[in-house]
């Protein structure tokens, strides 16, 4: 009885331990390829199609792009579409997605990040907190990571407290509960050109 | 015989323990698809808010965005070419001491006493020693650097007040019914409103908004191109970033 005893405690402290070193483990991740990509974008010499290049090699992977389509429409509307229509959203969605980030890449040339503990929501899911000081100011930013197979992975970034995801699930639900699917596809495949000139 | 059938039978639970310890370390990671996983969680957690005047607020969302194209954008980015980024920045810390007994009033209601007696240092310091506030040495001490900007919007909310219907202000954008009850409070612990002639004041308000534009163009721009549907995107943007500053 009394080694079962053990045996039970040593296995509960080994599953917990295992997650708190999990979480080290990813905060560690997440940080060194966040300062990897600032360095680059510091880089004086190279050009910035070039920068945005190598930025995008390093950050690509920590997202988990098919999940993120999946979440921003949601199980009701995800499910009411065909395999190869989902195919064809995640395709749009994270060109989206990609093209959106690298819009903003150049913003962040001279900010500095600073990083907050981690808070382990469950063994599967930590929130990673950041500030990122802009022109003095400081804005909360927030990775969301999930282990699925083995590996953590960014579903969704918060900012200021707003969720990506959120933010385009409720526009996603607009446009699918009021119009129909040929709208969806017809505004992710409208090209955008609004931000020509921001300077 | 007896010491061997307890062996036996310790054998017997601990192989039991060592199959539940495996599937509690295993279960979490595997039996659960992480899209049924986080979508409930989405589902849950999205911020909605009434919008029962919609057209008008739509109306007053396409008049906005008019209006920051044609008219602030323009005036902000002559401005921005003529005053330099050291005195925007300036400009903005001076409005922002300005707006200290405004953020001093909404702590105290909250019941944020600290910050509030962070807010009174940081705004006496900036405002002596900072040059009126142009500059900021209240931010050398790390206590008074960052303080959350509270409204009164903020403190209805921590009364327990809902945000009641959406509503779109021409010229100062999104709100609500409660957060337009706590901005038309906050006017009148602005020291601008007391200032004579009334146009004076006007027009400091009007400074404000055409330096802060200036330290945030592109911003707007980058919106309108994220956004699938812009006009929801923005209230819901508005309504998550009111929840964050309420929690923080």
């Amino acid at each position: 009885m009394k080694n079962m005893l053990v045996l039970l405690i040593v296995l509960f402290l080994g599953t917990a331990d295992a997650a708190a070193h999990d979480t080290a483990a990813v905060e560690t991740m997440l940080k060194e390829k966040v300062e990897a990509a600032l360095n680059i974008l510091r880089r004086p010499d190279s050009d910035l199609a070039d920068k945005k290049q190598a930025i995008i090699q390093i950050v690509e992977p920590l997202f988990d792009f098919p999940l993120m389509a999946k979440l921003v429409l949601g199980r009701k509307h995800w499910t009411s579409l065909s395999p190869t229509e989902q195919k064809r959203f995640e395709t749009l969605f994270v060109e989206r997605l990609k093209s959106s980030y690298i819009d903003k890449i150049d913003l962040y040339r001279d900010e500095q990040v600073i990083w907050r503990p981690a808070v382990a929501e469950s063994p599967n899911k930590v929130r990673i907190p950041s500030a990122i000081i802009s022109k003095d100011q400081e804005i909360t930013t927030v990775y969301k990571l999930y282990r699925g197979s083995g590996q953590w992975k960014i579903y969704d970034v918060e900012v200021q407290g707003v969720s990506i995801v959120t933010s385009f699930r409720s526009q996603f639900d607009q446009i699918l509960t009021e119009g129909t699917k040929e709208d969806l596809f017809r505004e992710l495949e409208s090209p955008k050109t609004a931000v020509a000139d921001t300077k | 015989m007896r010491g061997q059938d307890t062996q036996r039978r310790i054998w017997r639970w601990m192989a039991v323990a060592i199959g539940l310890g495996l599937l509690a370390a295993a279960g979490p990671a595997t039996a659960q698809d992480p899209f049924e996983d986080l979508d409930s969680q989405f589902e849950t957690q999205g911020p909605r808010i009434a919008d029962p005047l919609e057209p008008w607020n739509r109306l007053m969302f396409e008049v906005n965005d008019r209006l920051y194209f044609y008219l602030l954008k323009p005036v902000a980015r002559g401005y921005k070419a003529v005053v330099p980024e050291p005195a925007r920045l300036g400009v903005r810390n001076f409005f922002t001491n300005l707006k200290a007994p405004l953020r001093f009033t909404a702590c105290l209601l909250q019941g944020k006493g600290q910050q509030a007696g962070h807010e009174l240092s940081a705004f006496v310091i900036n405002a002596t020693f900072g040059a009126l506030g142009f500059f900021t040495p209240a931010n050398r001490e790390p206590a008074l650097k960052n303080l959350p900007a509270e409204d009164l919007g903020q403190s209805l909310a921590v009364w327990g007040i809902g945000h009641g219907p959406y509503l779109v202000w021409p010229l100062l954008g999104p709100s609500s019914l409660r957060d337009s009850v706590g901005r038309a409070g906050g006017y009148f612990l602005g020291p601008l409103n007391y200032v004579e002639p009334s146009e004076t004041g006007l027009v400091a308000s009007g400074v404000d908004t055409v330096n802060t534009t200036s330290l945030h163009l592109g911003e707007y721009e980058a919106f309108k191109k994220d956004a699938v549907a812009p006009y929801e995107a923005m209230r819901d943007i508005y309504v998550q970033y009111r929840q964050h500053q309420v929690e923080q």
